[in-house]
């Protein structure tokens, strides 16, 4: 990589590290491995944010200690894999498989099993086992100008004479558009604001006591309860949560579908909108890919899970859609966290199946008024039968409350995350 | 029309017990050769179809079918005046193939109302087939709607029993690959009878069929908007299931999707945990003179990975899944010495045998579906590593790898690598399961490094290079890329283990078969399912 003079000195790992977590708080590991000699010094330590312990490595350097101490571990990831980084310097102490990465990814990381959050911030340019690490991450933030791809552009000149930008190949437009980056951040500060504030709806570990936190009333939204409009969805989240608690998830990717992390009277929830403003609210084949992340996520550290439903379930495109579409199906079905439904307008075709009737007792399924479900269009039972509706219909209005009594009820004074056995161990990315 | 249970068919002439048996007799008759009515029978007929009976009586071994709820109806009908149609839109019961019991489910499609399926009785046979820990299978050719209303309290397949009084819909999200499910669609399908094609572990779709979630027809397009051969239109095209990589094998008439079907489950055990089906122990495991001829030494030339699979393992067990899709990679069932394999082999044939994210697509399933029925994995490298381009990244490459690598780290089954000419980078750490397989072995010709040596030697000696008059480069490269080359022979990554042993090609065939036997012999059996059991079929 070249720079030109005038660009200011890009920020150390010790700098990035002392920007992201609690000020004074980073205690840096005190026997440094064979790694972080080949990243140049690079390595991590512990440190809390949020007055709560993290381990802070570069990529997956360190991983293994947050997973002994059982709390999050927060990758910082800029490199240019490890061939680049040490071979030319020394082609004699060459790893013949690794180069200078330093030797096999650790096999509990690449089980991952979901027992602790794990984040990827990629701050740089990142390639090799930069990247690598954020396949294996629950929530990956890139600032912008970054480039994340499995190898650079030089080694594509190099290997197939494919002429690529850094943009391009793996920048912020590619992996918004694509799912692979759950935030796109202008600065680096917006960097360590959306690691701090991702880690603020999880437990330490899965389970550990959720951060249940004050509640707070919703804040002003641009929906008003008694219009007969179908609410967009981000005006509906912002009416429901708490007040600027919603933190959304991959915004780009399947926008017919919102997603995101939010706090409902104090609990930390998964929120899944369809949004009849986007593409009728479709479950997408990308949107399935992009709700069973999330659902993922939530199952393995105890989140409730929200849905917020009116939409007329997959539509015919091309791609896996009945895979996709099971797959979510399946996700819905194993995910044991309490799952809340609200139908606010229709639920058919298959997204009837996919967002589902309740079937274990901390769930719950409620409905407006006017709402309809039925598998096929014009199949819907008429406005006024809600059978499917287990647990009532409510007046919309009173739906912030149904939903926070019912999360109190089930979760109790002090909930703990109490994590499911099946999804934690699924794919970490879709 | 059909008639009522309540039908009296009685003479006062005979006794009270064989009046019962003789109306038994009558009625099974009546509903067993009525099915939908004689009209609709004529018509699947005319289209040159089978009837669902038909289909299991060409399907299953002769005279093994033990039918279950022959006098089954719709939900909304078991209590109206005239019950029927019988068979509730779905035949199925008990029968063997090739001797091993399997139970079948088969969409009735001469009956159209109400709903054309009762999700209930599907329900209720797999989890027959549950508690009898064999195969279930499903017939799917109908547009049909599940039973979905709300009601809390308990899960479909606690419910199969409650017939008609519970949704029954989600009796296969539950599956978690603890018996083998198989879809085999045999005309237009969508709806209720389109759930099992996504949750299968082998899905086989009869050419020019159209399979959709949706229904297709005036309310909307199919999947790709295609028409199958049922509708009119195109059916030239292969099922756009087959380019979604969703299928795993075409069938141009039925018999050949009973076939298939026959010949998959074979290869599997009759529930997970169970007994593999091991076969022919005899078949000779002798040093094989041949099998290196088929590989060429020169590094650039290819060759038919699919006919070294075809001589490591034994006569005629070559059985490969998705053929048509991500062909760059094989996935594919054979045997070594009788005991059943998953192999897993890039393909030099297509793009040199590197790998694209579709490859690790096709590969995370496979291993899903073997380790989940405890099938021991065979990989076979030969493979420049992972195409980089631009595309790839767009298409969630580094989702993918990494998805492969998590599938690969968490496998329980013996499982062996052999690098057959050349392995580097990522995609050998990654296809050695991160060094997680049991054996890794090498061919004494194979190269294993970390980068193929003419770009590497540009990647590291890139100032060295800028500093050399043009015409000087080319040798330069060339020179370093042979020191490189001397480092990534295999007798290197073996003096550390990375490798585990250096095999003649001939003795390949041996060493593998002998170390499954052992491995089979001395593993204790799984007591808990393995976590790939409960992962997508495919996405």
């Amino acid at each position: 990589m070249t720079h030109t003079a005038a660009k200011p000195a890009r920020p150390t790992f010790a700098q990035h590290v002392e920007r992201l977590v609690d000020p004074g708080s980073y205690a840096p590991a005190q026997q440094i491995s064979e790694n972080a000699e080949m990243a140049g010094g690079m390595d991590g330590g512990e440190a809390l944010i949020g007055g709560r312990p993290v381990t802070v490595g570069f990529a997956g350097h360190v991983f293994l200690r947050a997973r002994n101490r059982r709390h999050p571990y927060v990758a910082i990831s800029s490199g240019t894999g490890g061939l680049a980084r040490g071979g030319r310097r020394n082609l004699g102490t060459l790893d013949p498989i690794w180069g200078m990465s330093g030797g096999p990814m650790n096999a509990e990381m690449a089980a991952r099993n979901r027992d602790i959050p794990v984040i990827s911030a990629l701050v740089h340019h990142s390639f090799g086992d930069s990247s690598f690490f954020t396949g294996l991450s629950d929530y990956v933030v890139q600032l912008k100008g970054a480039c994340m791809a499995l190898t650079g552009p030089r080694v594509l000149a190099v290997g197939t004479s494919e002429q690529v930008t850094m943009e391009e190949l793996g920048g912020v437009d590619v992996h918004r558009h694509n799912g692979q980056a759950d935030t796109i951040a202008e600065t680096l500060d917006d960097v360590y604001a959306a690691v701090r504030g991702f880690l603020s709806f999880l437990p330490t570990c899965a389970g550990a006591p959720l951060p249940v936190g004050e509640s707070v009333p919703p804040g002003d939204s641009e929906f008003s309860y008694g219009t007969s409009q179908a609410p967009a969805a981000r005006p509906l989240i912002d009416a429901l949560c708490d007040r600027g608690s919603f933190f959304e998830l991959r915004p780009d990717f399947a926008p017919s579908l919102v997603t995101g992390l939010a706090r409902l009277d104090g609990i930390p929830v998964g929120v899944l909108a369809s949004d009849p403003a986007t593409g009728d609210g479709a479950y997408t084949a990308d949107a399935c890919l992009k709700a069973t992340r999330l659902i993922c996520t939530c199952d393995a550290f105890g989140l409730p899970l929200v849905f917020l439903v009116n939409s007329p379930g997959p539509r015919p495109e091309p791609g896996s859609v009945i895979s996709r579409a099971m797959m979510l199906a399946q996700a819905v079905q194993l995910a044991e966290v309490p799952k809340c439904w609200v139908i606010t307008g229709r639920a058919s075709g298959a997204g009837l199946l996919i967002t589902g009737p309740a079937r274990i007792a901390t769930d719950l399924v409620i409905a407006w008024p006017g709402a309809r479900a039925g598998f096929y269009d014009g199949e819907s039972a008429g406005p006024d039968d809600h059978h499917w509706a287990a647990d009532g219909v409510v007046d919309p209005a009173g739906t912030r409350a149904a939903l926070a009594a019912h999360l109190h009820a089930v979760l109790g004074p002090s909930p703990v995350s109490r994590p499911g056995r099946t999804l934690r161990t699924w794919p970490v990315s879709f | 029309m059909t008639r009522p249970l309540t039908d009296s068919t009685g003479s006062d002439e005979i006794s009270e017990e064989t009046r019962t048996v003789e109306r038994l007799h009558e009625l099974r008759e009546h509903v067993t050769s009525h099915m939908g009515g004689p009209e609709a029978v004529a018509a699947i007929h005319a289209a040159g179809r089978r009837t669902a009976r038909e289909h299991i009586a060409e399907f299953t071994d002769p005279g093994s079918f033990l039918e279950i709820g022959v006098f089954a109806t719709f939900v909304e009908k078991v209590t109206a005046p005239e019950p029927g149609p019988y068979g509730g839109g779905i035949i199925g019961g008990h029968a063997t193939l090739d001797g091993r019991p399997v139970t079948v489910a088969v969409d009735d499609d001469s009956v159209t109302a109400p709903a054309g399926r009762s999700t209930g009785k599907a329900a209720r046979l797999y989890q027959m087939a549950l508690q009898q820990r064999h195969p279930y299978i499903e017939i799917a050719q109908g547009h049909t709607v599940p039973d979905l209303a709300a009601r809390p309290g308990k899960t479909g397949t606690e419910n199969a029993r409650t017939f008609g009084a519970e949704p029954a819909f989600p009796y296969l999200l539950e599956r978690q690959r603890a018996i083998p499910v198989v879809s085999m669609v045999l005309g237009d399908t969508s709806g209720a009878s389109a759930f099992s094609a996504g949750l299968c572990d082998f899905l086989v779709q009869l050419d020019g069929t159209r399979l959709s979630l949706t229904r297709p027809g005036p309310s909307g397009p199919s999947e790709t908007g295609q028409q199958g051969a049922n509708g009119g239109g195109p059916a030239a095209l292969p099922p756009p299931t087959v380019a979604s990589g969703e299928v795993d094998a075409v069938a141009a008439t039925p018999d050949e999707a009973y076939a298939l079907t026959r010949r998959f489950l074979s290869y599997l055990p009759s529930y997970a945990g169970g007994p593999l089906p091991v076969t022919d122990t005899g078949v000779p495991l002798d040093y094989d003179d041949q099998i290196a001829n088929l590989v060429p030494a020169r590094r650039q030339r290819a060759y038919d990975m699919k006919a070294v699979i075809r001589r490591l393992c034994d006569p005629g067990s070559f059985f490969e899944l998705k053929p048509s899709y991500a062909r760059n990679i094989v996935t594919a069932f054979g045997r070594l010495g009788g005991i059943p394999v998953g192999i897993v082999a890039n393909a030099p044939m297509r793009m040199a045998g590197g790998l694209t994210p579709e490859c690790c697509l096709k590969a995370i399933s496979f291993v899903c579906l073997c380790d989940s029925f405890g099938i021991p994995l065979l990989v076979l490298q030969d493979t420049p590593g992972f195409l980089v381009s631009a595309q790839a990244e767009k298409d969630r490459a580094v989702t993918r790898v990494m998805t492969l690598l998590q599938a690969l780290s968490l496998i329980s089954v013996p499982s062996v690598s052999v690098v057959i000419r050349k392995a580097f980078g990522l995609a050998f750490v990654i296809l050695d399961g991160n060094r997680g397989v049991d054996l890794s072995l090498a061919w004494p010709g194979a190269e294993i490094g970390f980068m193929d040596p003419p770009v590497a030697a540009n990647v590291l000696y890139e100032p060295q290079i800028r500093e050399l008059p043009e015409d000087e480069r080319a040798a330069f490269l060339a020179a370093k890329a042979a020191e490189l080359g001397v480092i990534f022979e295999p007798y290197g990554v073996a003096t550390n283990l990375t490798v585990d042993d250096i095999v003649e090609p001939g003795a390949t065939r041996g060493v593998v078969a002998r170390y499954l036997r052992m491995s089979l012999a001395s593993r204790p059996p799984r007591t808990a399912p393995s976590p790939l059991a409960s992962w997508p079929r495919w996405y």
